[in-house]
């Protein structure tokens, strides 16, 4: 991956990829992420899809894109630690494959008409799109209760980090959207332009050409900091009752380790020897052992500096599930780990790193990552690091882990259906 | 071994046939550096009724049948798991059951031969006890339950029920708790042995792969145990044309509203072709640049949740059409009227033209991805085509073509509603 400086600031990340049939490009505007912005925030990357100066309306747009081939526009907003990035997409077929020249280029610019020439009325937004992508939003948020599985994860956070911008839910909360109106809300989104701006590309494209289409962009600032909390002093318990037929799990840890810490490798080590993937001792042992659940992971937030772990069980398993987690959270404590457990989790890393760089979403998520870290690396030095991990790291790890909050859904009344 | 080059996607594939039948494809990414394998049987939970060629006996099975031997595909006869094998390398390993398919996979970015050798392997080395058949009724338990609270999953589920009397794709592919208790190790060996021959299945690898390694680690592997088997006797349940439902409702915790409409169709003599011709039709009717998709979301009948759906199989076709809705009744009619209006109107040259591209857009851009590829292939290959065939295809269909399409399908005694609600 190449990066390049341009006069105005932005940080352009190349990555070359040219054995792909696309072009994806993905930008990144860094606002700290807070209730006070996060639904203007969301609200203003859906508006931006209704329409710009050249395409003013949905329709118009969506015909541009389409005779680029089904070029896909996307725009939303990626939470990594306490940043939220409000972001826009393009994923584009190489000039190559296409009858005529010039589509990547169209696209591109396309995209840049999206973030930064919006259709306007009165000095604000479109009026109409702005009550149609309100209550659009509005329905989305009210929508996550939905997806139970995300839902007790989201949830689970929401009560760990209460008091800390991480709690918040990067697409706001429908309160949040009741006072906004179009005119205030575009004020907003000028001050989002002027925000520090990434910009990724990954596949066979001209960066020459590329640069010049951004130069109008002013960004400035610093990108904001994630507040890292090292141990958790008790645990909470959270219990919710929804209309379910399974019981749900999570349970959030502080880890005490942020991405850029030196002990960071063996934390991934340790992740993956817990919970991440058939080797793992969750899989082994609550599914496949006890035959408690069909999903158990755990997951790592590296910028907050958590671990998630979450399965679906029967209402009444609750204590044998919660009871097995731990016990296996304390054999890693105790360096209860074989070398083979260590082993495959180095490989099953090692290989997802390499395996990157055969899609096009993997890679730009990989930069997105790097490009919020203090010293940025690559997939082979971050395996060189995994490779010197040893397993009194390991351990060390296991034991700055501290369970937080245990939050459970369950059915109302809490009896099997 | 066959070589067989497409210009337009710029893209070659090469194919044996193995005297066993299996039909062994690769097609090589240069640049990649993942490998992949995928061995897939033309068995799925929709093959409810069928005759045992090795015994002669009918055979009618509880529903889930095929998604739990997948699961117990796995068990080893040393008491081991095959996922043991390929983590030792770090080879992301992993099995769908589908209607009418399932599979065997695994990805890795070293090892791929000796990690072939073991897909092949443990694949043809079923091993199926009481003890391991008590054990998984907990962890499918588990996963059907964890359906049972996925409001996109169950919609989808009763649109097709909606749609189909008798017709097997209407069966759950995990069952029910009640339905897999009844799952024997003497029935799993009764599908294992009608559908997981090679004349029935398909090994299909891409990525950092060579086309003679392939065969010739593949050629090792295949037991010469597989006697020849004969054509298999599918008992395919007998269907009316007309939709056994207009309408399914299951109260679930949702906020808004989640619907789908199902459009009942048949399946033609190319159902490959009909695939291609439908999605061009419906990217021009309802695509995010159709007339028709802007209308219904400048209203809020619909929102950025919707999309359609494409099914054109041997067995059974349709098209579904859904996402979330505050009202999904009124949004419904409004899908009805637009469509009634098409049949009347015709699709225009332009909208068409705009769909076509968009749809070989789609084709081109799954090229990118190993998992894409395999299962497009697959899935072609399975109903008699080639995915290469596609861009030929796509460029011989007329707008004549679509506007006749359009007539057949969208008819109001074809549609059903599937609404999931509070």
């Amino acid at each position: 991956m190449k990066q390049i400086i341009a006069e105005n600031g932005i940080r352009f990340f190349q990555i070359p990829a040219k054995q792909f049939k696309t072009v994806s490009i993905r930008v990144a505007l860094y606002r700290p992420l807070c209730k006070e912005e996060a639904a203007k925030n969301a609200l203003i990357t859906r508006l931006l899809k209704s329409g710009t100066v050249d395409f003013p309306t949905p329709l118009a747009l969506n015909r541009a894109l389409d005779e680029l081939y089904g070029a896909t526009l996307t725009t939303g907003i990626i939470k990594r630690g306490e940043v939220s990035a409000v972001s826009f997409g393009i994923n584009c077929i190489k000039d190559a494959f296409a009858a005529e020249a010039g589509v990547v280029q169209a696209a591109i610019r396309l995209l840049c008409q999206v973030i930064s020439d919006p259709v306007t009325e009165d000095n604000g937004f479109s009026k109409e799109f702005f009550e149609r992508e309100r209550e659009n939003l509005k329905m989305k948020i009210q929508n996550r209760v939905n997806d139970k599985k995300t839902y007790a994860t989201e949830r689970c956070y929401e009560e760990m980090c209460k008091n800390e911008p991480f709690g918040v839910y990067q697409y706001g909360q429908v309160e949040d959207l009741k006072g906004l109106d179009p005119q205030s809300l575009y004020e907003h989104y000028q001050e989002i332009l002027k925000s520090p701006m990434d910009v990724f590309v990954c596949g066979d494209a001209d960066m020459e050409e590329i640069i010049p289409l951004f130069a109008h962009f002013k960004p400035s600032g610093t990108i904001p900091k994630t507040s890292l909390i090292t141990e958790a002093k008790e645990v909470k318990r959270v219990t919710e009752e929804l209309d379910v037929n399974q019981g749900k799990l999570s349970l959030g840890f502080r880890t005490g380790i942020g991405a850029d810490d030196k002990l960071f490798p063996a934390l991934t080590l340790y992740n993956s020897i817990l919970g991440s993937g058939v080797h793992s001792k969750l899989f082994r042992n609550v599914r496949e052992k006890l035959s408690l659940c069909y999903y158990a992971y755990s997951r790592l937030e590296r910028f907050k500096g958590t671990m998630m772990i979450s399965s679906g069980i029967e209402f009444d398993k609750f204590k044998d599930a919660y009871d097995e987690i731990l016990f296996q959270t304390e054999e890693m404590k105790q360096g209860n780990i074989s070398d083979e457990e260590i082993s495959s989790a180095r490989f099953s890393l090692t290989n997802q790193l390499k395996a990157m760089a055969d899609t096009p979403s993997a890679l730009l998520d990989y930069a997105m990552i790097q490009a919020l870290m203090k010293d940025m690396t690559d997939p082979d030095e971050t395996i060189k690091a995994l490779g010197s991990v040893t397993k009194e790291q390991i351990i060390e790890v296991a034991n700055l882990v501290t369970l937080d909050t245990v939050y459970f859904l369950k059915n109302k009344g809490g009896e099997q259906k | 071994m066959k070589q067989i080059h497409c210009k337009q996607l710029n893209e070659t594939l090469f194919h044996h046939t193995h005297k066993s039948g299996l039909e062994i494809y690769v097609l090589p990414k240069i640049g990649y550096s993942k490998s992949y394998a995928i061995f897939a049987t033309k068995y799925g939970s929709a093959d409810a009724r069928f005759c045992n060629p090795h015994t002669g006996k009918t055979i009618e099975v509880p529903d889930g049948v095929a998604h739990f031997l997948e699961h117990k595909m796995f068990e080893q006869p040393d008491g081991s798991d095959a996922f043991a094998e390929f983590s030792k390398t770090g080879a992301d390993a992993n099995a769908f059951t589908s209607f009418l398919t399932t599979a065997y996979l695994f990805s890795c970015t070293n090892g791929f031969y000796e990690n072939l050798r073991h897909l092949l392997s443990f694949v043809q080395t079923p091993h199926f006890t009481e003890e391991n058949v008590a054990k998984e009724q907990g962890i499918i338990g588990q996963e059907i339950r964890m359906y049972e609270d996925d409001p996109g999953w169950r919609s989808y589920f009763n649109v097709i029920e909606a749609m189909y009397h008798h017709n097997t794709v209407r069966r759950d592919i995990a069952g029910t708790v009640e339905s897999i208790a009844k799952i024997t190790p003497e029935l799993l060996y009764d599908c294992y042995n009608t559908f997981y021959h090679p004349s029935n299945m398909i090994l299909f690898c891409t990525g950092d792969v060579d086309p003679e390694k392939v065969i010739s680690t593949a050629e090792k592997q295949i037991s010469p145990k597989f006697e020849d088997l004969g054509e298999i006797t599918r008992y395919p349940a007998e269907e009316p044309e007309e939709i056994f439902q207009k309408e399914k409702v299951q109260t679930m915790s949702v906020a808004q509203p989640l619907f789908y409409v199902g459009i009942k169709s048949k399946p033609e003599t190319d159902v490959f072709r009909q695939d291609l011709l439908y999605s061009v039709l419906m990217e021009a009717v309802l695509g995010k640049s159709s007339a028709l998709y802007q209308e219904l979301y400048s209203q809020g009948l619909i929102t950025p949740s919707f999309g359609t759906e494409v099914t054109c199989e041997k067995e059974y076709a349709h098209l579904i059409l859904g996402g979330s809705a505050p009202d999904p009744r009124k949004t419904a009619k409004a899908l009805e009227t637009g469509l009634q209006k098409i049949r009347q109107t015709g699709v225009s040259q332009e909208d068409f033209s705009r769909a076509k591209k968009v749809v070989l857009g789609d084709i081109i851009r799954l090229f990118n991805s190993v998992e894409q590829i395999s299962n497009n292939f697959i899935n072609a290959l399975f109903r008699g085509a080639s995915l290469f065939d596609a861009p030929e295809l796509l460029s011989g269909i007329t707008l004549e073509d679509c506007n006749e399409a359009a007539k057949q399908l969208f008819r109001e005694e074809k549609m059903v509603l599937s609404v999931i609600s509070q």
